[in-house]
């Protein structure tokens, strides 16, 4: 099994001079622990939910709730992205793609033909398949 | 495969009232990123590595400016874990905790026996089954495999010896069948009714020509039938499918049609993104390619 069988074409991305704020939504509405970053369909970065944690305010900040969403507004990605992420080809072995993720705690694997961006492996995807193979398995092959 | 077996260690756990400080250092010191919290011996919350970094000061230094320093000082476990984690009994299998980790965006599960915390299982444990399955039951040496039959009599073979490997190697099969591209009507944009009952036909005939390659195997074959110039749309087809590895029929018929079917041969080894393996007709002896 190779990446492009189970990568997500066309992922959202975003660009590194949108905000904080709006990665977060977008990480939100599509249910994804991590983002590619973007320019001109080439890849440069990639931030994910950790890194949103990490540039939120302390537990301890002066600012008041409602100006913790609009600072995040106003940072934009490219302060706290993650520079030369780990990428894959479509045709790297997929075990060889998880064992990458779990080396390096990623929760997405950006998905890349030269320098372009062509899909996303997300830790979700990986889940899934891995209840599908277990769940076809025959039942007397378990402990 | 039940999640008890991927609980390799005896469960590392903190109490609510030890200070924030300590809890990252235990955490970076065994290596681990998720922390159950029990308060007389009952789990009441989760503690994540993430959690603390929420808590902390911000890395941006635009927000960061606004935080105290040292924000982590006066915080214990109490103020930062997630309260009500989800717990999983032993028993629970390994595909049900992938199924509830993904559905409900779950990191980590404390283990739960009779009230007692066994364990800690997180995304990364479940991954490492998978990292196991993919190596031992899917090998990636050979994923995919293209079989394009020209349906004229003589070639099934092809179709059987990419039946045959991939079956071997645990790939998926495509057959194909390219037909030439109707020739064109001026004036007439689209498909006609005529050319999608020659569409339907030939695909029917490539399911037909599966069934009998597989002789009685299971085995799951796609069929498609696609119009072009049969050498450009079996390697555009190869480049869309990923395939590792395409088989055609090499037909040996002297005159036109042999030298014709060679030349496909040889423009796929030319237009390809894998190699191609080109099957002589049956019962063609030495004579094949």
């Amino acid at each position: 099994m190779r990446v492009a069988e189970r990568m997500r074409r066309e992922p959202p991305t975003v660009d590194p001079r949108e905000s904080l704020g709006r990665a977060g939504r977008l990480l939100a509405r599509h249910r994804l622990g991590a983002l590619p970053v973007v320019r001109r369909h080439a890849l440069i970065g990639l931030i994910d939910a950790a890194d949103l944690d990490r540039a939120h305010p302390s537990a301890a900040t002066t600012l008041a709730v409602g100006e913790i969403a609009d600072r995040l507004d106003r940072v934009r990605v490219e302060r706290v992205l993650r520079h030369e992420p780990a990428m894959v080809g479509r045709r790297t072995p997929l075990v060889d793609a998880v064992r990458l993720m779990r080396a390096r705690h990623l929760t997405a694997l950006p998905v890349v033909a030269g320098e372009r961006l062509i899909g996303l492996l997300t830790e979700d995807d990986l889940l899934a398949l891995l209840a599908a193979l277990l769940e076809e398995e025959p039942p007397s092959t378990g402990p | 495969m039940k999640i008890k077996t991927l609980l390799t260690r005896p469960a590392i756990t903190i109490g609510p009232a030890t200070s924030i400080r300590d809890a990252r250092a235990l955490m970076r010191r065994r290596g681990i990123r998720h922390l159950p919290v029990l308060e007389h011996g009952r789990l009441v919350g989760m503690l994540a590595e993430r959690g603390i970094d929420r808590a902390d000061a911000s890395s941006a230094p635009e927000i960061g400016v606004h935080d105290w320093l040292d924000p982590l000082a006066d915080l214990v476990v109490a103020d930062v874990m997630t309260r009500g984690p989800v717990a999983l009994h032993p028993e629970t299998s390994v595909a049900e905790a992938a199924r509830l980790a993904c559905d409900h965006r779950v990191d980590a599960f404390a283990v739960v026996d009779c009230d007692e915390v066994a364990g800690v299982v997180t995304r990364s444990d479940l991954l490492a089954v998978l990292g196991g399955l993919l190596e031992h039951r899917h090998p990636t040496g050979l994923g995919h495999v293209l079989a394009a039959t020209s349906l004229r009599p003589g070639t099934r073979r092809a179709l059987g010896e990419a039946l045959r490997i991939a079956a071997t190697a645990g790939a998926a099969v495509t057959a194909l069948h390219v037909l030439p591209a109707a020739s064109f009507v001026p004036g007439l944009e689209g498909a006609t009714a005529e050319d999608v009952t020659r569409v339907e036909r030939a695909r029917r005939r490539v399911a037909d020509e599966a069934t009998a390659a597989r002789a009685g195997r299971a085995q799951d074959v796609t069929c498609e039938v696609a119009e072009g110039t049969v050498a450009r749309e079996i390697a555009r087809r190869a480049e869309e499918l990923d395939s590792d590895l395409i088989v055609v029929g090499a037909e040996a018929r002297p005159g036109i049609l042999g030298a014709f079917v060679e030349t496909l041969a040889d423009r796929l080894v030319r237009l390809a993104p894998c190699p191609v393996l080109a099957v002589p007709r049956s019962g063609a002896r030495g004579a094949g390619r």
